[in-house]
Formats: C-alpha cells, sequence, structure tokens
C-alpha cells in the first residue's frame, strides 16, 4: 500500500514537472496565422488591485478590438494575463512564466516600480520588447535598453510638466507630504530639481510612514506661509491626509498630487476636502476634455469607461492613466509590427529601431491622449500631460503641457 | 507654531489615539488573558469594523452612528461564528497552534474583504464636524467624542468584568477549568462570550476610527505588532496596564515627531519598548500561571 | 528507514534531478522554492530547538539577500557574498536571540520577533539612500567562484548553490538524529528543565540555535537575491514570515523535514491555486487553519517513524491505537 502511495506520489511530482515544462519547449511557429502573443504582467490583488484590474480591462478591450480589426498585420492576438499580487517576487516568478512558459512575444508591464526596475533586465536578456506601466525613473535612466519602450511619463517629466505651471500660475514657495517611501523621495529629488529651473523652490517636506495611522501630528509641522502643498502620498494614506490637511487649516492652501497619486483612491469622494485640488494627469478624466473625444470614445466605450470617466457599470472610479496607456501601448505595438514587418520574436530589435525611426505616433483612436515620438536614446516616449483640477466634484481639465517641454537629457542609454 | 504648544498639541493627540488602541488592545488581552489564546486574527475584525462601516455608510447610505453600530454588530457576529468554527477548537491546544490558525483566519478575512469590496481605500465623513482650538491649533472635535466613547467603553467593560457575575466567571474559569466546571459554569459558554465582548471591542474600535483613517482591507497590519506589544508590556493580567501602555506609546511618537521625522519618530516609539521587553519578558505569562 | 526519511530522500532526489529534466522556468520556479524553503527551514530549527516561534526569519532573509547585493555592488565575489550574508544574518540572530532567548513565556518571544520584523520594515522603507526602498537594488551580470564565472538568475550553477546546502542540512540531521548530539538537541528543544538538571547549557544552545538559523534563512537570501537578481524592501514584509511559517506548519513543525515537505506540497498548490483563482490567500489561510485544526503535526508527524515495512501491514485501527507519535515497538 504505502509503496504504490509513494510511487503515485513520484508520479504526480514528474507529471508536475512535465506539466511545468510543457510551454518551455514549444516550438516557436512562425506561421502568419499563429497569434501573436501579448503578455499583462499586473497586479489582481494586494494594494495596487483595483489599479491592475483597470489595467486588465483595458488591455482585453484592447486585444478584442485590434482582433475585430484584423489583428496585427493579419496575425490575431493572444492575450495572457497574470496577476504579480503585488509583491515584487511573485511579480519576477510570473514574469518568468510570460517569457519561459506562455513564450510572450511583447509584454505590457507592472505599473508598481519595483516589479518594473526588476522585470526590465530580465526581459531585456530574454529579448522580449518590454511596455512598463511603471513610472520610476531608473526604467529609462538606468535600465535603458532596446527591449524596453515606455509611453508613460516618468517622475521627472511629471515634475517638470507639472513646476513651470505651478510656479507662474499659483507661487514660488512650494511644500511637499510625500510617502516615506522610494516613490516619494523619487518625487522629492524630481521637484526639487524642476521648481528651482522654473523659478521656485520646494521650501519644505514631510515624508509620512506608509500606512501610518494618524497623519495629524506630523502635519502639524507645515509652514503656513507656503504658495501650496505637492502631494506625493499613496491611496490608503491620501484618505487620512487630505482630511487632516482640511482640519489643521489648510483647506485652502493649493494642493497639486503627483502623477497617478490621484487615481489610487476615489478622490472626488472625499467632497469638501479635496475641493479645488490640482492634479497633474496623463489623460484628462471627462471624455470632453480630451483632444478629440470622438477617438477617446472608442477606448472609453471598449473598457467600459463612461463619458464622466468613471466606470459604465456601478459608479466605481477608473484608473484612467493606466487604462488608456495599456490601450496604446496595443496601437503602438500593432504599428511597430507591421511597420518593421515584424514576424517573431527575432525582430524584436528591428521593431525597436522601427519605433525610434518613426518621428510620431498621431492623435488617433489608438492613440487617444494625444501624440508622441519614442526618443531613440532611451526609448522613452514624451507624452503630452494635463493639469486638471477638482470642481464641484467633477475633475476638470485646466491646463495642458506639451511633452515636448519635458524632454531632459538622457545618455546613449540604448547601443543599436 | 511655539514649541510648547506643539507638546501640548501632540501629548493631547497621543492621548486620543492611546485610548482608541487601548479599545483593540484590551480585546486581544481579554482572549490572551482568560483564553491564553493569540488571536491574530483580531487585526482583521479591526479591519472590518472600518471596512464595514465605510460600506454601510457609502453604500447603503445609513448614517455614520448606525453603520457603525451595525458594523461592530456585524464584527461580533462574526466572532461568534468564527469562535465556533475555529478558535474553540483550538482553545485547549499549544499555545502554536491557535496563533497559526488565528493567523490563517486573518489571511482568510483579508482576502475575503478584497474579494468582496475590493482593494479601494474608502474615507467615511466624520459626523462631527466642528473644530475647537488647542493653543491656536484647530483640533478635530470628532476625535474628542472618539476619545470619549472609548473612555466610556473602557469603563463599561471594567465594570462588567468586575462587577458582573458574568465577569467573575470569566475571569475565574480560566484559573481554574475543573473547578468552574464543578460549579455548573461551562468554559466553552465563557470563551463565546470572551469572543464575542473581544471581536466587539476591536469592531467598535475599527468603526470609530473609519472616519480618521479611512478604510482599507490591510489596515489590520498596520495595528497588529503595536497592539500585541502593548498588552505584552503592559500585561494581559493587568487590563490597565494595557491601556496605560497604550496611551504612553501615543504620547511618546507624538512627541518625538516634533523634534524628528514621522518615520524615526514611530521607530523610536517600538524600539524604546525592546528594553521593556528585556527588562520584564514574561510579565503577563507569569500574572496569568500565577 | 522510515517513512519521514524515505519521503525526505525522495523529495531531495526530485530537487536534485530537476534542473536536468526540466525547463528554465521549472528551474527558475524551483530555485525559487528552495530559496524560500531557507525560511521555513530556518524557522523549524528556531521552533524545535531553540522554543522561539520567530516571525522574522523573514527578515535575516531579506538581510542576507541585501548583504549579497551591497557586497556584489563592492565588487566582491560569490563565497565572499555567501558568508557575508551567513555572517551578518548570524550577527542578527545573535543580537535579536540575546533579547529572545531569555524571555520565558513564549509569547513574548514571538511578539518580540514581529516587533524587530516591524522595526527593520520601517528603517528599510525609510532608508532609500541604502536600500532602494520598494524600487530596490538590482544585481547585474555575474560573478565569480575561484575564478569559475557564475552567471546570476535562474541556472544549474546557481541551482546547485541554492540546493546543495539545504540538502546537506537536511542530510545532516537524518545521521545526526541518533547521535548523541541530535538527542541532546531536541532535549533541549522540547524539555528545557529536564536539560538543565542534566547539566547542559540551554540558554546558551538555544542562543546558538536562533543564531545560526538566523544565519541560514540568510543564506537562502542570499541565493534568493542571485536567483530574482533583483533586492528590495518588499523582502522585509512580515507575510514572507508568515509563508515560512505556513509552510512549516503543514509539513511539520517539530520534524526538520517538515519544512521541505511543507515547501514542496504548499508552493506548486498555490501556484496552481493562482491560476484558478484570484484570491489565492483565501486558499492559503484555509489551509493553514486546517492544518492547526486537523493534523497540528503536520506531514513530518503525520508518518511520523513508522518503519516502511510495517507500514505496510497495519490496518487503520492498529496504527491509531498507537496515538499520534506513531512509535513502532521494533523501532
Amino acid at each position: 500500500m504505502s509503496r504504490r502511495l509513494m510511487i503515485n506520489r513520484r508520479k504526480a511530482l514528474q507529471g508536475l514537472a512535465a506539466v511545468a515544462t510543457a510551454g518551455s519547449v514549444r516550438v516557436a511557429a512562425a506561421a502568419s496565422s499563429e497569434p501573436i502573443v501579448i503578455g499583462l504582467q499586473t497586479e489582481l490583488t494586494g494594494a495596487l488591485a483595483h489599479d491592475g484590474g483597470w489595467g486588465k480591462k483595458a488591455a482585453e478591450a484592447a486585444v478584442a478590438w485590434q482582433n475585430e480589426r484584423g489583428g496585427f498585420a493579419g496575425r490575431p492576438l493572444k492575450l495572457v494575463v497574470v496577476d504579480t499580487e503585488t509583491k515584487v517576487d511573485v511579480g519576477i516568478r510570473r514574469l518568468q512564466q510570460l517569457l519561459q512558459q506562455e513564450n510572450c512575444d511583447f509584454i505590457i508591464g507592472s505599473g508598481h516600480g519595483g516589479i518594473g526596475m526588476a522585470s526590465v533586465p530580465l526581459c531585456r536578456d530574454a529579448k522580449v520588447t518590454y511596455l512598463p506601466l511603471a513610472r520610476t525613473d531608473g526604467i529609462t535612466t538606468e535600465l535603458g535598453n532596446p527591449y524596453s519602450v515606455r509611453i508613460v511619463a516618468n517622475s521627472t517629466m511629471g515634475a517638470s510638466a507639472a513646476s513651470k505651471w505651478m510656479v507662474d500660475s499659483l507661487g514660488k514657495r512650494w511644500g511637499m507630504v510625500l510617502a516615506d517611501y522610494a516613490f516619494g523621495y523619487s518625487q522629492r529629488e524630481a521637484f526639487t530639481a524642476s521648481l528651482a529651473k522654473a523659478g521656485g523652490e520646494l521650501a519644505q517636506a514631510i515624508a509620512l510612514p506608509v500606512n501610518t495611522n494618524d497623519p495629524l501630528p506630523y502635519l502639524l509641522k507645515l509652514d503656513r506661509s507656503l504658495s501650496g502643498i505637492v502631494m506625493a502620498i499613496l491611496g490608503p494614506d491620501s484618505v487620512r491626509v487630505y482630511p487632516a490637511l482640511r482640519s489643521l487649516g489648510f483647506g485652502k492652501t493649493p494642493k497639486i498630487t503627483v502623477s497617478c497619486t490621484q487615481n489610487l483612491f476615489d478622490i472626488v469622494r472625499l467632497g469638501s476636502a479635496v475641493e479645488g485640488v490640482y492634479a497633474l494627469d496623463e489623460v484628462p478624466w471627462e471624455l470632453d476634455d480630451y483632444p478629440n473625444p470622438a477617438f477617446s470614445k472608442t477606448a472609453f466605450d471598449r473598457i467600459g469607461i463612461g463619458s464622466n470617466g468613471r466606470a459604465k457599470d456601478g459608479d466605481d472610479y477608473v484608473m484612467l492613466p493606466n487604462a488608456i496607456m495599456a490601450w496604446e501601448c496595443t496601437e503602438l505595438l500593432r504599428m511597430a509590427v507591421e511597420g518593421a514587418r515584424w514576424k517573431t520574436k527575432a525582430d524584436n530589435l528591428s521593431l525597436s529601431n522601427w519605433l525610434v525611426s518613426n518621428p510620431d505616433f498621431a492623435l488617433s483612436e489608438g492613440f487617444p491622449q494625444g501624440g508622441f515620438s519614442v526618443r531613440a536614446a532611451d526609448q522613452q516616449a514624451f507624452i503630452d500631460q494635463y493639469i486638471l483640477q477638482i470642481q464641484g466634484g467633477r475633475m476638470k481639465r485646466v491646463s495642458k503641457v506639451a511633452g515636448a517641454t519635458t524632454v531632459y537629457p538622457s545618455k546613449d542609454l540604448v547601443q543599436r | 507654531m511655539d514649541f510648547s504648544y506643539a507638546l501640548i498639541f501632540q501629548t493631547f493627540n497621543g492621548v486620543v489615539w492611546g485610548l482608541i488602541f487601548a479599545l483593540i488592545a484590551l480585546g486581544l488581552s481579554l482572549t490572551f488573558g482568560l483564553m491564553n489564546l493569540m488571536n491574530v486574527a483580531h487585526a482583521s475584525f479591526y479591519m472590518l469594523g472600518a471596512v464595514l462601516t465605510a460600506q454601510f455608510v457609502t453604500r447603503l447610505g445609513l448614517g455614520f452612528w448606525s453603520g457603525a453600530a451595525l458594523a461592530t454588530i456585524s464584527v461580533g457576529g462574526l466572532g461568534m461564528v468564527v469562535n465556533r468554527l475555529v478558535l474553540a477548537r483550538v482553545v485547549d491546544s499549544p499555545p502554536v497552534i491557535g496563533l497559526l490558525a488565528t493567523a490563517g483566519l486573518l489571511l482568510v478575512i483579508e482576502s475575503s474583504t478584497l474579494a468582496t469590496f475590493g482593494a479601494v481605500p474608502v474615507s467615511v465623513d466624520p459626523p462631527v464636524d466642528a473644530t475647537f482650538s488647542i493653543f491656536g491649533v484647530d483640533y478635530p472635535g470628532y476625535r474628542l467624542v472618539v476619545a470619549g466613547l472609548a473612555v466610556a467603553i473602557l469603563i463599561v467593560t471594567f465594570l462588567l468584568l468586575r462587577f458582573t457575575r458574568f465577569g467573575l466567571w470569566m475571569r475565574a474559569a480560566p484559573q481554574q477549568r475543573e473547578l468552574a466546571l464543578i460549579s455548573g459554569v461551562s468554559s466553552g459558554r465563557i470563551n463565546t462570550a470572551t469572543v464575542i465582548i473581544g471581536s466587539l471591542l476591536a469592531g467598535v474600535a475599527g468603526a470609530l476610527v473609519a472616519p480618521i483613517a479611512g478604510a482599507h482591507f490591510q489596515m489590520g497590519s498596520s495595528v497588529l505588532a503595536v497592539a500585541f506589544t502593548v498588552i505584552v508590556v503592559g500585561g494581559a493580567g493587568n487590563l490597565w496596564g494595557a491601556v496605560v501602555i497604550a496611551i504612553l506609546l501615543g504620547v511618546v511618537r507624538g512627541v518625538a515627531a516634533a523634534f524628528m521625522t514621522p518615520s524615526e519618530a514611530e521607530i523610536l516609539s517600538l524600539v524604546l519598548l525592546l528594553p521593556v521587553l528585556l527588562l520584564r519578558p514574561d510579565g503577563i505569562l507569569a500574572k496569568a500561571r500565577s | 528507514m522510515s517513512v519521514r526519511t524515505a519521503l525526505g530522500v525522495v523529495a531531495l532526489l526530485v530537487l536534485a534531478v530537476m534542473p536536468f529534466v526540466t525547463g528554465p522556468y521549472a528551474v527558475f520556479v524551483c530555485a525559487q522554492m528552495i530559496t524560500l524553503i531557507y525560511i521555513a527551514a530556518s524557522l523549524q530549527m528556531s521552533f524545535a530547538y531553540a522554543r522561539i516561534l520567530s516571525f522574522m526569519q523573514g527578515t535575516f532573509f531579506g538581510l542576507g539577500s541585501y548583504v549579497a547585493c551591497v557586497t556584489h555592488g563592492s565588487g566582491f565575489t560569490l563565497p565572499v557574498m555567501l558568508l557575508a550574508a551567513v555572517a551578518a544574518s548570524g550577527v542578527l540572530g545573535v543580537v535579536v536571540g540575546l533579547v529572545v532567548t531569555r524571555m520565558k513565556a513564549a509569547h513574548t518571544a514571538v511578539i518580540c520577533t514581529l516587533l524587530v520584523a516591524t522595526i527593520v520594515l520601517m528603517c528599510a522603507n525609510s532608508f532609500v539612500g541604502i536600500t532602494g526602498g520598494e524600487d530596490g537594488l538590482s544585481l547585474r551580470g555575474g560573478s565569480y567562484m575561484f575564478g569559475l564565472a557564475v552567471a546570476f538568475g535562474a541556472n544549474r550553477i546557481t541551482y546547485c548553490f541554492a540546493f546543495l546546502p539545504l540538502a546537506a542540512y537536511f542530510i545532516f540531521v537524518m545521521l545526526a538524529e541518533r547521535t548523541t548530539f541530535g538527542v541532546v538537541m531536541k532535549a533541549v528543544g522540547s524539555n528545557e528543565v529536564r536539560a538543565a538538571q542534566l547539566g547542559y547549557q540551554v540558554w546558551l544552545r538555544h542562543l546558538a540555535v536562533f543564531a545560526a538559523a538566523g544565519g541560514m534563512a540568510g543564506y537562502g537570501g542570499a541565493m534568493n537575491a542571485v536567483v530574482l537578481e533583483h533586492v528590495s524592501s518588499a523582502l522585509f514584509d512580515p507575510n514572507l514570515s508568515l509563508t515560512a511559517v505556513l509552510w512549516t506548519a503543514v509539513g511539520g513543525l517539530a520534524h526538520p523535514f517538515g519544512a521541505l515537505f511543507g515547501g514542496l506540497l504548499v508552493f506548486p498548490l498555490t501556484e496552481l491555486a493562482a491560476r484558478a483563482f484570484k484570491y489565492v490567500d483565501i486558499v492559503v489561510g484555509a489551509l493553514l487553519i486546517a492544518a492547526a485544526l486537523l493534523f497540528p503535526q503536520g506531514i513530518a508527524g503525520l508518518v511520523g517513524e513508522r518503519r516502511l515495512g510495517h507500514f505496510n501491514r497495519r490496518s487503520s485501527k492498529e496504527m491509531l491505537a498507537e496515538g499520534p507519535e506513531g512509535r513502532s515497538q521494533t523501532a
């Protein structure tokens, strides 16, 4: 009995091993009807589950839309979604699954900075094109390589887009409330430099421990003579900090959120605590605020976003920049696959060569956010950014900052 | 702002937070002291109190107080269910088993909350919008209400333990299980009552905190280590000890924040507890055993 | 040979042949699993021989990862990276051990380790300049071992570096079980009063075990950094320690093989569950509860020390009559 049991166990283990290998021994066929496999490495559980969930909805909608239009160069698309659980070690494991088991041709990457940083070198080694939704500077400043293409704006670009407008419209002396986290520090560094460049200064910065129960005692030190406060904090902390700021008498002080943090929680629901708050975002929230609403409507309808920028089903808020950018990543891949006459993963290098030599990806249904081009030195795109403001519980567009104004110098990281 | 005013403000706010923490720690201390069970899932009861309150208020449109009451009762009910399914079965096992089972519970409750209500941090408007001034600094009136309620709840719990027959049983049963059985007191019923009171305390703490800290499925883990440390340092046999330590911790953190960065203040307040653990390493269990 | 030993040998053999019969993804997953088993094994060691249910084994693991990363960054070769990781986590083990081994109440020690883990996590998140915070630091390229080039990432060489010391530990445990050393360690772990009366230095042994467990987790962490080529402050998340607790609980807290069995069972199970079910932590939590309620002695305890031959012939009734220890008369 026991021996049989043990044999069964051994068989079971062999079976497990066989299952595990099945993907990796698959021969990469390049027949023209063979689907092109796009991996989506995203957060479906854990702290960023809401944001990753919208990335998934958008990627699914985009792939369905592209397939209806004939796929990429006539080849159908297949989307494989994996969940990083918002953990770096799991994110790397899932990436390996996409690379080695699912044999993905392209990967749209996580919005989590740490997962993005860890994934870029692995994709480079595997020679698979990676389009991160993470906005950490290092992805294109330190780790830039031919296999990573980023169309979202990094912290430096965000700060430079916001700073000039902040100094011109609101004042010179700024304070910052930041998460005591790598994310917060990179924002502080970026704003210190860009505010100084714009003729202002970052006069004070208060780093709040992540998930602190009560920010009130720490915010007490905020200088009352500041022109405004830059908010670089994460979702769960935001719902504590805005009410705390109001109760400390900073309700009327201008505040501006750094890119994407306003999308980490349902900001407009904070009511009077956030009325008048400015937000720096990669996309407008309401359909009518887009450069061409007729173009944006396709993405909005397909992804399931109403014209007010909230979910059509239920009244959920939307992680708009990740949703729209996942949509645009797919369109970018379509143009590159067709433009570079891409056939297999082996062509990924010529694909990125084509990407950087194509001068402009113009405003269209596929790029509802606006046009951009991809810089050859680090394969970072320079997209337009938007200054929004909460007015009467709605996030309205106030100003647009052209992508070209956010260009910063870069080393030649990508050797071709 | 003048420095001494800041100190007074920090002390005041520290006391308020200490009282909230005391609610959490008291529930934990009850299950620990009376059942010898380290209930890690206590943190998820606190989280549920806040999340349910937020859901009742934002989705069902209930008023804050009725939402908070309903959330507290729901958490108490969940405590009863969890006790029957899990806690009652591990109460006489070695402490490690209880720890493992409740750690499992924590994972199940946290993930189920994520699956049901999502990962979105939800804010709740405080039912009391007034502020009052401490030396020129506006202090949210709601926090005062919370402090008052916490004091009231703590006093009621102490009275319950001290002066009712039920409280006497609760205190006596863990010390003399056989004697309690002979006298017709079922230790199972006492345990059930202990768990329900403990989860009600955690639930009400979460509900009251929701307008201050918001509601999020991972908020429980941020209080877990601190709450446990508070009861270990304060002493489970000595319920007042946990309350005093909780308040001290809040005050130290607030006052330290006047001198250093917030993270340094939080780290310092925890580091200061280490020597206490070393000098009085087994305060609680020595008390429970004797 | 007992069933437990046989199972252990089979498990080790499976892990040993893995990189030679499977593809790169399976090698990566197994290598990651092995590095995580170090946490579980060190937790089991700490609990069984030092009587401390440590919630900070993940902290040692994270420290080992960072030390490996920093020494690599400073230009040291692989042996130095690994030794430094073990030494650093061992020293942290001594420091914390000086406090926790003096705590007579098991609860207090658990809380103390949890508290230290919390403090370290806050520091790791806060000192971004050193740790890279949640964005982390990369280990790029490779290193050298006595002149031989070793590429980072999951490959056969790094797999061996991860697997062989672990295998050596388990084989040592297997061989030492019936020696005086093994018996004394078990006594010190299970009945300290008795052991002290017999003249053994209980406290010192507890301290040594706790420090060794720290060093062990640190080695796993260093190999984790080498295999994943990345470290971040997320390594200090108490969830990692909780995972180790889960593995060890399912596998069996009392016997070293518990960590091995638990890891080999739970890790693939959660990987498979994650493909079918989004909220896999519900499964993990339920498993933990089930382990605590239904088989608190874990797999290693369930199979006990039954001899292979006897196990075949006996009925379940006989086995039940034997009691949970399952010690056969002929043993």
